[in-house]
C-alpha cells in the first residue's frame, strides 16, 4: 500500500516456463510469447514464500488487476498469480493461475516492481541485479505473518472479554406490557419469561419488537424476579412512542447481540489484517510488538507557522508530530489543551495537502476534536458514524450537512468579501502606489549596485598588483632575514674570539706581576748551584766511608768459614780410619754422632729397618719357652685322652675341619692366657669336663703349637737378613763421607780466593776516603747521608722551578706586545659588523611595515570582491518585474473589480438561496475532498468506510488511554503516520460500568482456567499507551505541561500523579484568581475558596449503604449534605446576579459527580425531583462517565464511610480515578466524604497516602469544613 | 373530549409503576398566518456549475485559481467542476481562456430560466408557547372545549407581529410538500404579504404522574393540535412545577 514510493523503474527480467505454467497460460493465450505481450511491461508485487525442497527461493509474483489494463481486461479484473522459482539468470515461471478479483495484491510484505518479461529463448536478458538484491532481502512472508499471528495473539484477551457473553443466539421473549419513562427515552418491558441463563446474557443486546423492522434499542437492565427489561431507546423510535403510535401487533422481542458479534468480527479483521502485512505503515508491526521500536524519524525538524495560539510544550508536540515519520505520542494531563493540538496538527496536514484521520473510542471526544478545529477553508472536516450517535458539535459535519455547512462558510466569506467591496478600489490603488514606490527605490538601488560592480572589476585588478607586490616584499623579507642570521653568528664569533684575547692578555700581565724580574731570578739560580755542589761533596765522603765498614766486617766472616771447614774435614779422615772395625750398628751411630756426621735420607731409613729386625730377633727365646709349655700341654691331654680310649689321631688329622673356627694369628700373651685357663680346668676337677671337650681343647693345642713353631722360624729368617744390612749400611757411610769430604776441601779454595779480591778493594776505598777528607770540612759532618740526599733533591726541584719562571716571564714580555695591536683591531671589527646588523634590522621594520599595509588594502579588497553586488542586482531586477507584474495584476484586478463585484453579488444571492439539490454536487466534491475526517476506532473499519478510505497520511487517536488496543489497531492500520493522544494517568478503557481493569479483575477471580489466567495477568500489566510513551525516543514523545482548566489551587491536587513525568504540570493561568472567579458568596462558599472538602464524621448515622441486589452503594447523608450546597449555591448565584456579578441569564454549570453509579442517580432524582434550582445548570454522572468533561463547579461524592474492619474503599483506590474526578473543576471543587475513612481507615497504605496527601492540600487552602460548613482547623 | 381523557389516563394507568396524581386541562393559542408568496419554477442545477457558467461568461477567466479566488471557492473543487464541464462540453478553452460553448451557454439559459408563478398564499400556525410554526391542521372543535382554561404559563410568552421574510420562507418550504424527481423544481422567490388571520385555543391534557419504584414525578401532556405527548410543554412543566409538586402531592399522601 504504502511502498509505491519504493517502485523502481521498469526492468528486464529473463522469464523461463515450465510445461504446467505454459498450460495454464494457455487457457488465456496461445502461448507465453503472446501472453506476457499483451502489455509492454506488468506492474507486478512479488511475494517470498518459504525455501522448497530443493532448497530454492520460491515467488508468488502477483499482478496488480488495476494498473494492468489490458491484462485485467482480458481476465475480467481478476487477479493473476505466477509461481517462480528465483534463479540466477531469471525466472522459472511454474505455474501461473488467475484468482478471484478480491485476492489482494499489495501488501507490506511484498516487492512492487514493474517488470518487462522476456520470454523469447537465449535472449541473455539475465536478471537485473538490484532486482534480485531486492528480492533477496524480503522477507518470508509466512514466517512474518506467523510472527505477527504469535504476538498479536497477547491481545487475544481483550477480545475474550467482549466476547464473553456475545457467543449467543438470538433470544426470543414474549411481554405482557409495555411502558415508557418520563422523558421516552426507556422503556420497560414486562412479564417476560426466558430459561435462567438467557436472563444472564441479556445486559447489552440489542433488542427487536415484533412489528419493527429495526432494533428499536440496547438493553439497560433485566431483572430477573421481576420479570422486566429496561431498554434505552433510540431517538427515532422516542418519536414514535411520543406520538402514541408504537403499536406492535405481537408482543413479542428478539434480543440480539448483532451489534457487539460485528464489533468482535470488525476487531479480529483488525488482527487478521495487521498479520497479512495491510498496515498502511510497513513498521507499524514493529512499533505495537518490539520493546524498543526503530521508529523513523525526520532528522530536520519542521519549522511551522501556527494557526492557533500555542505554549512551548503544544508548540513542541505539533512540532513533533510534523516531523515525525511513523509515530508520535503526546501525554496530555487534563486541561491542557489537547484539542487545540489535535485542532493544529489538522490545520498543518491541511495545508500540505495530506488527509488526517481523527479517531477516538468515543463519539463524544471526536465531536469535541472537530468541532474545535477552526473554520478555515482549507480544512474540509467529514464526520463519519451513525448519525444518531454523533453529538450536536459533529452534526454539521456529517455527510448530510456538510453542503450546508459548506454554504454557511462560503457565505461568510463572500459576505465578508462583499462588505469591502466599496474600499476594494481604494485599497487597490493604494497597494499599486505602494509596488511603484518600490520599484523606485529599487531603481535607486540598482545604480548603486552598478556602481559597486565596477568597484569590483577596479578591485580586482588592483589585487592582483598588490598580490604581486606582497610577494617581493616577501622575498625581500627573506633576503634580510637570511643576512641578518649571518652577521649574527659572525658578531658573536668575534666577540668570543675578543673575549679570549682580553683573557690572555690579563693573565700574562698577572704572571709578570706576581714574580720577581729576570735578572734577580738568574742570581737565585746560580746561588742555588754553589749550595747543591757543597752538598754533593758531603754525600760522596759520607758514602765512602759507609762502604769500607761494610766490607772490613765482611772480610771477618770469611776467615770465621775457612776456619770451620778445616776442622769438619779433619773429623772425617779420623772416622774413615775408624770406619772398618766398627762391628755393631750401637757403635757406629754413636761414633758418627761424635764427629758431627750427618746421616743422609736414606741412611735413616735403612737403620731404622735394622733396628726393628734386631727387635724381632729378641722375641725367639719367649716363642722358645712357649713351644716347651705347649707340647708338655699337648702330652698331657694327648695322654688324658688315650686313658679314655679316644682316638687322638682323628684330631691330630683333622684339625681345621671339626667346624671349630680358630684365630689365625696369636700373641705370645694370648696363648700363655689359654693355657692358664687349660690349667685351671684340668685342676679344677670340672665335672662337665668330657672327652668331647677335651679334644676341642686339644684341636686349639694343635693349632697354637703350629702357630708357635711358624713364629720360630720366622725369627730365624730374620737373624740372617739383620747381618745383611748392617754390612750395606757401612760401605753406604763410607761412600757419603768422602762425598762430603770433597765439598769440604772445593769450599775451602774459594774462600782463600775471594779473602784475595776483598783484600783489593779496601785499599782502593780508603784512599777515596782519604782524598775526599782533604777536600771539604769534615767538622761539621753531622748529616746522615738520606738527609743530605733529600736536601739535595729539595735544592734541586727549587732550582727546575725557577729556571721555568724565568723562560715564561721572558717569552711573554715578548709575546705581550703582538697581542694587545691585535686586540685593537679586533675591537675595531666588531664596532663595524655592530653598525651593518642595525642597518639590517632597520631594513626589515620598513619592509614589514610596507607588508602590512599592503595586506590591510588586500583585506578591503577582498571584501569588495566578496560582495555580490550582481547577484543582489539580478535579485532587484528579478523584483522589479515581479513587482511590475504585480502592478499589472492589480491592475488588471482594478479593472476586473466591477465586473468582479458584479459577479460576486450575484454568487452570494444565488449561494443564499441555494436548497438542497442545488447544493448536491458540492457536498459530492466536499466529500470527496475532505481533509480531516472524524470517527471512532470501530466504526473506522466499517466496510464502506474502509472502501472510502482506505489510506489516510495521518492518523491521530485521541483519548488514546480510553480505548483497548485492539480497538486502537483499527485506525493505526489505516495511517501512514499514527499520532497518539492521552495520559494513562486517567482511567483506562471502560466495560460496561467498571474499568477494564475492574473487568479483567473479575474474570480472573471466576476463571478457572490457569492459561486464561495467565494471559489475562498480562493485559493488565501492559497499557500499550503507557509503554509506548515510556519506551519510546525522546524524539517521539512529548508531555503537555501547562494546564489552562482549574484555577491553580485545585491543580494542585492532581500535580502529584504527574510528579514521575519529566516536567511538572503547571498552570498556565496568569491570574488564577481573575481568570476562575467563581462569583459566590455564600454559607459554604467564600469568594476566594477554590477547594473544599466538607468532612463527613466517621459515625454511623453517617454510613454508606449498600443496594440489596447490586453491588453499588449510596449515602443518604451525603445526598442531604449535596443537597444543602445546591440550594447554597443556588442562593449564592441568585445574589451574584442581583449585585451584578453575573448576567441576569447566565446559569452556573455544575458537576456532581460519585464514585458509584447508585449514588448518581439518587443525585439525578434529587437535582430532578426535589430541589428547584433554576440559577444552576447540571450534569451528573460518575465519575468514569465524566473523563474528558469540564464544569466551573464540581461536587464530588465519595459515599464509602464505615467502620467496617476490612477497611475497603473499592474503586477509590484507583489513583487514576481520583486524578479525574480531582481535575473536572475550572472553579470550585467540593469534596463530599469522610476524611478519617480515606486518610485512616483505608486499607492500603498507598490510598491513605494519597488521600492524606489531598487532605493536607485542602487544609492548606484553609478549605476543610464541618457538614455544615464551619471551617475545621 | 372527555373520552379523549379517559382513553389517555388509561393508557397511561397501564403502568403500574405510575400513578397519576393530578390531570388536568387547558388550551394553548395557536396563530394563524396568512403569507402570500411568488413560487419559481426553475431547472434543478448545481449552484456551484452555474456560477461558474456565469463566471465565464462575464469575466475572461484563464485558470481554476483565478476562478476560486473570485468565487471564494476551494480551488480542487473547480478544478473538478472543470474538468466535467471539459468532458460534457460545456466549456473549452479558446486561446487560454474559458469560453462557454454553445451548448453550454444553452445549458446556462436553461438554468438561469426561471418560470414565474402565480403569487399562491398558505397558511402558518405558530404556537407562542413553542416559539416555533407548528405543522398541522386545526381541527374541529371538541367537546367541551370552551370550558377550559389557557395554559397557564402562556400570558408569558407574547404573540410575534412582524416575520422575517427568511424565517416564513424557511416554515413555507418545510410545509411544502416535495415536487416529484423531475428536473423542475419550485422553489419560494419572494414573500409577498403576511397577515394574522386568527388565533385557536387548542386543547391540552395534563398529567402528573408518580413513579413510586424511582420516586419519581413527572408530567405528562398530550397536545391535541400535534396528536402526540408534547415534549416542549412537558419540560417546561416539570422544570417549573416539580419541586411544587412533591410539596403538594406527595406529602398529601402521607
Amino acid at each position: 500500500m504504502s511502498q509505491s514510493a519504493t517502485l523502481v523503474k521498469t526492468m528486464r527480467c529473463n522469464l523461463m516456463i515450465t510445461n504446467k505454467a505454459r498450460k495454464g497460460i494457455q487457457e488465456w493465450s496461445t502461448d507465453e510469447h503472446a501472453f506476457f505481450n499483451i502489455q509492454s511491461s506488468f506492474e507486478v508485487h512479488i511475494e517470498k514464500r518459504p525455501l522448497n525442497n530443493h532448497g530454492n527461493t520460491s515467488l508468488s509474483v502477483y499482478f496488480d488487476n488495476v494498473t494492468n489494463d489490458k491484462l485485467a481486461e482480458k481476465v475480467n479484473c481478476r487477479v493473476v498469480v505466477m509461481e517462480c522459482i528465483l534463479q540466477k539468470d531469471g525466472l522459472l515461471a511454474t505455474g501461473l493461475y488467475v484468482r478471484s478479483p478480491k485476492v489482494p495484491v499489495r501488501n507490506n510484505r511484498r516487492l512492487p516492481v514493474t517488470l518487462t518479461f522476456v520470454t523469447a529463448k537465449n535472449n541473455g536478458a539475465g536478471m537485473p541485479l538490484a532486482l534480485h538484491t531486492k528480492i533477496q532481502d524480503l522477507p518470508v512472508a509466512e514466517e512474518r505473518s506467523e510472527y505477527v499471528k504469535k504476538r498479536i495473539s497477547s491481545w487475544e484477551g481483550y477480545l475474550k472479554i467482549q466476547e464473553r457473553n456475545a457467543d449467543i443466539a438470538d433470544i426470543t421473549s414474549p411481554y405482557s406490557k409495555l411502558f415508557f419513562n418520563a422523558d421516552f427515552s426507556r422503556m420497560t418491558l414486562h412479564g417476560c419469561t426466558m430459561n435462567a441463563d438467557e436472563w444472564k446474557n441479556l445486559r447489552g443486546l440489542s433488542v427487536t419488537l415484533k412489528g419493527f423492522q429495526n432494533d428499536v434499542g440496547d438493553i439497560l437492565k433485566a431483572d430477573r424476579v421481576k420479570q422486566t427489561i429496561e431498554i434505552e431507546i433510540k431517538p427515532k423510535f422516542r418519536e414514535l412512542a411520543r406520538k402514541n403510535e408504537w403499536n406492535p401487533k405481537s408482543k413479542e422481542a428478539v434480543f440480539s447481540n448483532f451489534a457487539s458479534l460485528s464489533q468482535i468480527r470488525r476487531l479480529r479483521k483488525g488482527f487478521e489484517d495487521l498479520q497479512n502485512g495491510f498496515a498502511a505503515n510497513p513498521n507499524l508491526e514493529k512499533i505495537l510488538f518490539e520493546d524498543r521500536p526503530t521508529i523513523r524519524m525526520n532528522a530536520k525538524r519542521k519549522e511551522l507557522e501556527f494557526h492557533n495560539q500555542l505554549n512551548e510544550f503544544q508548540q513542541e508536540a505539533v512540532i513533533g508530530a510534523m516531523s515525525a515519520e511513523d509515530l508520535f505520542v503526546i501525554q496530555g494531563p487534563p486541561g491542557t489543551g489537547k484539542t487545540t493540538v489535535i485542532s493544529e496538527i489538522c490545520q498543518q496536514n491541511a495545508k500540505a495537502g495530506l488527509r488526517t484521520l481523527v479517531a477516538s473510542q468515543s463519539n463524544l471526544a471526536v465531536d469535541n476534536a472537530l468541532s474545535r478545529l477552526l473554520s478555515n477553508k482549507e480544512i474540509r472536516i467529514l464526520r463519519f458514524g451513525r448519525t444518531e450517535s454523533i453529538e450536536e458539535e459533529g452534526k454539521k459535519f456529517i455527510e448530510e450537512n456538510v453542503g450546508y455547512y459548506w454554504k454557511e462558510q462560503t457565505l461568510a466569506a463572500l459576505q465578508k468579501e462583499l462588505d469591502e467591496h466599496t474600499l476594494k478600489g481604494g485599497q487597490l490603488l493604494k497597494q499599486i502606489a505602494e509596488c511603484e514606490l518600490q520599484i523606485e527605490v529599487l531603481s535607486k538601488e540598482q545604480i548603486l549596485l552598478n556602481k559597486a560592480i565596477e568597484q569590483k572589476a577596479d578591485a580586482k585588478v588592483e589585487l592582483e598588483v598588490r598580490i604581486e607586490e606582497i610577494k617581493q616584499l616577501k622575498k625581500t623579507l627573506v633576503l634580510l632575514k637570511k643576512d641578518r642570521e649571518n652577521i649574527e653568528a659572525n658578531l658573536l664569533k668575534e666577540r668570543k674570539k675578543l673575549e679570549t684575547l682580553t683573557d690572555e692578555i690579563n693573565a700574562m700581565e698577572e704572571f709578570i706581576k706576581s714574580n720577581p724580574s729576570r735578572e734577580k731570578l738568574l742570581e737565585k739560580i746560580q746561588q742555588l748551584q754553589i749550595e747543591t755542589k757543597v752538598i754533593q761533596n758531603h754525600l760522596s765522603y759520607r758514602e765512602a766511608i759507609d762502604s769500607l765498614n761494610i766490607l772490613e766486617s765482611t772480610m771477618e766472616e770469611a776467615r770465621e768459614q775457612y776456619e770451620s771447614t778445616q776442622s769438619k774435614l779433619n773429623h772425617l779422615e779420623m772416622f774413615q780410619k775408624e770406619i772398618d772395625s766398627i762391628r755393631k750398628i750401637d757403635q757406629l751411630k754413636s761414633q758418627m754422632a761424635e764427629y758431627g756426621l750427618e746421616l743422609s735420607m736414606s741412611l735413616q731409613q735403612q737403620i731404622g729397618e735394622l733396628d726393628e729386625l734386631i727387635e724381632h730377633i729378641k722375641t725367639f727365646s719367649d716363642w722358645q719357652d712357649l713351644n716347651a709349655r705347649l707340647l708338655a700341654a699337648i702330652e698331657y691331654v694327648e695322654n688324658l685322652l688315650r686313658k679314655y680310649k679316644f682316638p687322638v689321631e682323628n684330631v691330630r688329622n683333622n684339625i681345621g675341619r671339626s667346624g671349630i673356627l680358630f684365630d689365625s694369628s696369636y700373641t705370645i700373651k694370648e696363648i700363655h692366657q689359654f693355657m692358664n685357663r687349660l690349667k685351671n680346668m684340668m685342676t679344677s676337677g670340672d665335672d662337665d669336663l668330657t672327652t668331647e671337650k677335651l679334644a676341642i681343647l686339644l684341636e686349639g693345642l694343635y693349632v697354637r703349637e703350629k702357630f708357635v713353631i711358624k713364629q720360630k722360624s720366622a725369627v730365624q729368617l730374620a737373624k740372617n737378613s739383620s747381618i745383611k744390612k748392617f754390612q750395606t749400611i757401612k760401605t753406604q757411610v763410607i761412600s757419603e763421607t768422602s762425598r762430603e769430604q770433597l765439598a769440604l776441601q772445593q769450599l775451602k779454595s774459594e774462600l782463600v780466593n775471594k779473602a784475595t779480591s776483598q783484600k783489593n778493594q779496601l785499599e782502593l776505598l780508603q784512599r777515596t776516603v782519604n782524598q775526599l777528607e782533604t777536600e771539604i770540612d769534615t767538622t761539621d759532618l753531622l748529616s746522615t747521608s738520606s738527609e743530605l740526599k733529600s736536601k739535595k733533591f729539595d735544592l734541586e726541584d727549587s732550582m727546575l722551578a725557577l729556571k721555568k719562571t724565568e723562560e715564561t716571564v721572558t717569552s711573554y714580555l715578548e709575546q705581550l706586545e703582538t697581542k694587545k695591536s691585535h686586540l685593537q683591531k679586533l675591537a675595531q671589527e666588531l664596532v663595524e659588523i655592530e653598525a651593518i646588523l642595525q642597518e639590517n634590522e632597520l631594513k626589515t621594520k620598513q619592509v614589514n611595515a610596507d607588508g602590512l599595509e599592503q595586506e590591510r588594502i588586500l583585506k578591503a579588497l577582498d571584501e569588495i570582491l566578496l560582495q555580490n553586488p550582481e547577484h543582489a542586482l539580478e535579485k532587484n531586477e528579478e523584483t522589479i518585474k515581479e513587482t511590475n507584474k504585480k502592478i499589472g495584476k492589480l491592475q488588471l484586478e482594478k479593472d476586473h473589480l466591477p465586473i468582479t463585484q458584479a459577479v460576486q453579488k450575484e454568487w452570494y444571492s444565488l449561494l443564499k438561496e441555494a436548497n438542497d439539490h442545488d447544493l448536491d454536487e458540492i457536498r459530492k466534491l466536499y466529500v470527496r475532498h475532505a481533509n480531516v475526517i472524524g470517527t471512532t476506532c470501530v466504526a473506522s473499519a466499517r466496510k464502506e468506510f474502509m472502501e472510502n478510505y482506505p489510506v489516510f497520511d495521518v492518523v491521530i487517536i485521541d483519548e488514546v488511554s480510553k480505548a483497548t488496543p485492539p480497538e486502537l489497531l483499527l485506525p493505526m492500520l489505516k495511517g501512514k503516520k499514527i499520532i497518539l493522544v492521552g495520559d494513562h494517568h486517567q482511567l483506562p478503557p471502560l466495560v460496561g460500568e467498571d474499568t477494564l481493569d475492574e473487568t479483567l479483575q473479575a474474570i480472573l477471580e471466576e476463571s478457572e482456567n490457569l492459561e486464561e489466567k495467565d494471559e489475562l495477568k498480562k493485559l493488565l500489566k501492559e497499557s500499550l499507551f503507557e509503554r509506548l510513551f515510556k519506551n519510546l525516543p525522546k524524539m517521539s514523545k512529548t508531555m503537555l505541561a501547562i494546564q489552562y482548566r482549574m484555577h491553580e489551587s485545585i491543580m494542585e491536587t492532581i500535580t502529584p500523579f504527574y510528579e514521575e513525568e519529566n516536567y511538572r504540570l503547571q498552570c498556565g493561568l496568569v491570574d488564577s484568581d481573575a481568570a476562575r472567579d467563581h462569583l459566590l458568596e455564600s454559607r459554604y462558599v467564600d469568594r476566594k475558596d477554590h477547594l473544599l472538602w466538607l468532612d463527613m464524621p466517621n459515625e454511623k448515622s453517617y454510613f454508606e449503604e449498600r443496594m440489596k441486589d447490586g453491588k453499588s452503594r449510596f449515602n443518604q447523608a451525603e445526598l442531604d449534605v449535596i443537597r444543602d450546597v445546591l440550594i447554597d449555591l443556588n442562593e449564592a448565584t441568585a445574589i451574584a446576579k442581583k449585585e451584578g456579578r453575573m448576567n441576569p441569564d447566565e446559569r452556573k454549570s455544575i458537576g456532581v459527580i460519585s464514585f458509584y453509579g447508585e449514588q448518581v442517580k439518587r443525585i439525578d432524582r434529587l437535582i430532578g425531583q426535589q430541589v428547584n434550582l433554576s440559577h444552576l445548570t447540571f450534569r451528573t454522572g460518575t465519575v468514569d462517565k465524566f473523563q474528558g468533561m469540564e464544569m466551573d463547579v464540581i461536587l464530588l461524592s465519595m459515599v464509602r464511610n464505615n467502620q467496617e474492619k476490612s477497611g475497603d474503599i473499592g474503586f477509590a483506590n484507583d489513583y487514576r480515578r481520583l486524578n479525574v474526578a480531582l481535575s473536572r473543576a475550572r472553579e470550585l471543587l467540593v469534596l463530599v466524604g469522610s476524611s478519617e475513612m480515606f486518610t485512616k481507615r483505608a486499607k492500603q497504605r498507598t490510598s491513605r497516602e494519597m488521600y492524606g496527601r489531598l487532605l493536607q492540600i485542602v487544609k492548606d487552602k484553609n478549605g476543610l469544613t464541618d457538614p455544615q460548613g464551619n471551617r475545621k482547623k | 373530549m372527555i373520552e379523549l381523557e379517559k382513553r389517555l389516563k388509561k393508557e397511561l394507568q397501564q403502568n403500574i409503576q405510575a400513578k397519576i396524581v393530578s390531570s388536568n386541562a387547558w388550551t394553548i393559542p395557536l396563530h394563524t398566518i396568512e403569507v402570500e408568496y411568488k413560487p419559481v419554477k426553475r431547472i434543478k442545477m448545481d449552484v456551484l456549475m452555474k456560477m461558474m457558467l456565469i463566471t465565464c461568461q462575464k469575466a475572461k477567466m484563464t485558470s481554476a485559481k483565478q476562478i476560486s479566488e473570485i468565487l471564494l471557492v476551494e480551488q480542487l473543487f473547480i478544478e473538478d467542476l472543470i474538468n466535467i464541464m471539459k468532458r460534457t462540453r460545456l466549456i473549452e478553452i479558446k486561446e487560454t481562456v474559458f469560453t462557454l460553448t454553445e451548448k453550454g451557454n444553452q445549458q446556462l439559459e436553461d438554468g438561469i430560466f426561471e418560470e414565474e408563478l402565480d403569487a399562491l398564499s398558505q397558511n402558518l400556525i405558530y404556537s407562542p408557547s413553542h416559539h416555533i410554526f407548528l405543522q398541522g391542521e386545526i381541527k374541529p372543535a371538541l367537546d367541551g372545549e370552551e370550558a377550559l382554561n389557557l395554559y397557564r404559563y402562556a400570558s408569558e410568552k407574547k404573540a410575534r407581529i412582524k416575520w422575517d421574510d427568511a424565517v416564513l420562507i424557511d416554515a413555507l418550504e418545510a410545509n411544502r410538500m416535495e415536487i416529484g424527481d423531475s428536473e423542475l423544481q419550485t422553489v419560494v422567490s419572494e414573500i409577498v404579504s403576511n397577515s394574522e388571520l386568527y388565533v385557536d385555543d387548542v386543547p391540552c391534557f395534563e398529567f402528573v404522574l408518580y413513579n413510586k419504584s424511582e420516586d419519581l414525578l413527572y408530567a405528562r401532556v398530550w397536545n391535541t393540535f400535534l396528536d402526540q405527548w408534547d415534549e416542549t410543554l412537558e419540560n417546561e412543566l416539570n422544570e417549573k412545577e416539580r419541586f411544587v409538586w412533591r410539596e403538594k402531592y406527595l406529602k398529601l399522601n402521607k
